[in-house]
């Protein structure tokens, strides 16, 4: 697949071609949505361990635009676009109860996956914030796109913040661009390498730290998370918490840090200290919680700390068990969010204790969710755990005992939440549970289900990835970072 | 177009765009048409032009723009703007790359010709198109359509039905 901009055309093209015919075709946007995110995943597995630079208009870096397509990009493509088509999949019978107006909702759902692909691939500065900019407004939309009260907050708030880390982001590339007079990433790291890293440069690393950071939902820049993830339709959520705070947060965050600026003992001492602190703190504010979507969102929040963690351990290890962990938290969240929507859809409530005895009604919700469960619990044999098992030994191994412990305790944590959730939602009942409310509740339409079930059986055998551990299959992302930026001059300048 | 109705503003405000609206028209169409040689673009130009359509909305009153130019079609020329931008950059990956100016390369470019600059051109009408239609839509959503809830589904109107509905309720 060396033609990468058809990671941008396709999903573009349809996006504004379901606004022009679903009037008169209304199977169009269901069917044109799904089919495409499944070929644009079919294509991001082609992209496996394969090394390519396409050049926009033919005009070579650091002249024109460049896509840069690595172990790195192509591990994000492939997340970005299998939650997209199961995001799809879920939302066929889900919006049609819940919301209205599929046409614009498919047309934005593809803009943000089109803007997600953009960010991943691109190698240029200003063409990842237009692409940035594409995902965020999209999403911005979606978030809000119940249009109730709190729907409308919630976008309104998850805007304002993201506009403020744009802002730092749109600073930060204005400062370098100045400095160096180029936009190119691997030209940028040239220059630095010739001038040297001064103030001007670290000031930009700060600026982008706080921008992407935000993006990226770590404590302390994590409070648009909760309202967002809880307004937005579950299959937004999923996509937000699986392809959106991953693919133009920890994504870019860690292409700048490894390949751009360099990794050094301060930047990973501030990675290793925000991951703590994201991990602890969103945790604990998750035990508290007692609406579903809320409660998974400050879950999102603390693995995402899991994350920053092992990329900022620095080793092959650490980068190894931060990338794992970031697959399989893209899976078991998924699956999370689609189970909360499941359960919004059959009891048009997501109030932990208002619900109750799921288990027997929704057998598949309840076992998908269980897997789910163990996976991001850190359970073995499910993904979770391994990831999590690897971050522990690379703490360990790079003299960070501390570190380790607090993964640890992080996970009992998790553990605890999401036994609060299997008692009060499946299995028990809550304290305003009324028996009435479940009588009639059946299990989810076939389409919902067939989502659920993948990701739980990507979520049961996701621990295999972890076979051959630096040198397996995620060999290609841990040598893409731990390469560094010579690495990434090397794959763009070919030198 | 109809606009010696009673809806809109005064008199002065109504005979002053009826002057004017020609002109910055034809201005949104000189910045688009003279952007590849200048410093314009289809942007400022589709900017211009979207602005004239809201200046006749608001002199005129909404019911006259909407009847003649209403959302649908402004969302179906700004889709089609964009989907026509993005097959022109898809026929670039046929002479060598995604948004390749194969025009260019078909007829070679020369001082004081009509597509001296191979695909730009065009590429700033579509773009024109694209904005102007665009902001033009940005704008009667938020003038002139409310959401109201109706048996507990959610929809866009427009604000007579929602002066009849608030009434009705």
């Amino acid at each position: 697949m060396d033609n990468l901009s058809l990671f941008i055309a396709i999903p573009a093209a349809v996006a504004f071609l379901i606004p022009i015919v679903s009037h008169r075709l209304k199977w169009f946007p269901d069917v044109s949505s799904s089919v495409i995110t499944f070929i644009l995943f079919l294509f991001s597995l082609e992209t496996l361990n394969h090394q390519c630079i396409y050049q926009m208009g033919g005009w070579p870096a650091p002249i024109g635009i460049i896509f840069v397509l690595d172990g790195f990009s192509s591990m994000m493509l492939i997340i970005v676009n299998l939650i997209g088509f199961m995001a799809c999949l879920f939302s066929v019978d889900y919006m049609e109860k819940i919301y209205t107006s599929k046409l614009r909702y498919y047309s934005l759902l593809l803009l943000v996956i089109t803007g997600m692909n953009g960010v991943i691939l691109t190698g240029d500065l200003f063409n990842m914030f237009i692409f940035l900019e594409i995902a965020l407004i999209a999403s911005y939309a979606l978030v809000g796109f119940g249009c109730g009260s709190k729907d409308l907050e919630a976008s309104f708030k998850y805007l304002v913040i993201n506009m403020i880390a744009t802002y730092f982001i749109f600073l930060g590339i204005a400062l370098l661009y100045g400095r160096f007079a180029t936009l190119n990433m691997a030209h940028i790291v040239t220059s630095i390498q010739q001038y040297g890293t001064d103030s001007v440069v670290i000031f930009a690393f700060v600026l982008f730290f706080v921008g992407f950071g935000t993006k990226a939902a770590i404590v302390p820049f994590h409070a648009w998370v909760p309202d967002a993830y809880t307004a937005a339709p579950a299959p937004v959520s999923a996509l937000l918490a699986g392809g959106i705070i991953k693919s133009l947060g920890i994504y870019v965050l860690m292409r700048l840090t490894y390949n751009i600026f360099g990794m050094s003992q301060v930047i990973a001492n501030l990675f290793v200290y925000f991951g703590i602190a994201s991990i602890i703190i969103g945790a604990l504010m998750a035990l508290g919680q007692w609406n579903f979507k809320r409660l998974l969102a400050y879950h999102s929040i603390s693995h995402m700390g899991y994350i920053i963690l092992g990329f900022g351990l620095g080793s092959p290890l650490g980068i190894l068990g931060g990338v794992f962990h970031l697959f399989n938290h893209s899976l078991f969240k998924s699956l999370l969010f689609f189970n909360s929507g499941s359960v919004e859809y059959e009891t048009g409530n997501l109030n932990l204790r208002k619900l109750g005895r799921l288990s027997e009604k929704m057998p598949v919700t309840s076992v998908s969710s269980l897997i789910a469960f163990f996976s991001t619990s850190g359970i073995p044999p499910f993904n979770g755990f391994w990831s999590k098992l690897i971050i522990i030994i690379a703490a360990i191994q790079a003299g960070r005992p501390f570190s380790a412990l607090w993964v640890v305790i992080g996970s009992i944590l998790t553990l605890a939440y999401f036994a609060k959730i299997q008692r009060y939602v499946f299995f028990g009942n809550g304290d305003e549970f009324d028996e009435s409310q479940v009588k009639d509740i059946k299990e989810v339409p076939s389409l919902m289900r067939v989502s659920l079930i993948i990701l739980a059986v990507l979520c049961t055998i996701g621990g295999l990835l972890a076979i051959g551990g630096v040198n397996g299959v995620f060999g290609p992302v841990v040598n893409a970072l731990a390469g560094g930026t010579n690495q990434y001059i090397g794959e763009v300048f070919g030198k | 177009m109809k606009k010696n109705n009673r809806t809109g503003m005064s008199l002065i405000v109504k005979n002053t765009v009826r002057m004017v609206e020609g002109f910055i028209f034809l201005f949104g169409i000189y910045l688009t048409l003279y952007g590849h040689i200048s410093p314009a673009s289809g942007f400022s130009g589709g900017i211009v032009l979207g602005c004239v359509f809201i200046l006749m909305t608001i002199a005129f009153g909404k019911n006259v723009i909407l009847e003649s130019f209403g959302k649908t079609p402004a969302y179906i020329f700004n889709c089609s703007a964009a989907l026509l931008f993005l097959v022109l950059g898809c026929c670039g990956i046929l002479f060598g790359g995604f948004f390749s100016n194969f025009l260019e390369k078909i007829f070679p470019s020369a001082n004081f010709r009509l597509f001296s600059a191979g695909l730009l051109p065009i590429y700033n009408i579509i773009i024109a198109v694209n904005i102007g239609t665009g902001l033009f839509m940005v704008f009667i959503i938020l003038a002139v359509r409310r959401v109201i809830e109706i048996d507990g589904t959610r929809r866009l109107i427009s604000t007579e039905f929602f002066d009849n509905f608030k009434e009705k309720n």
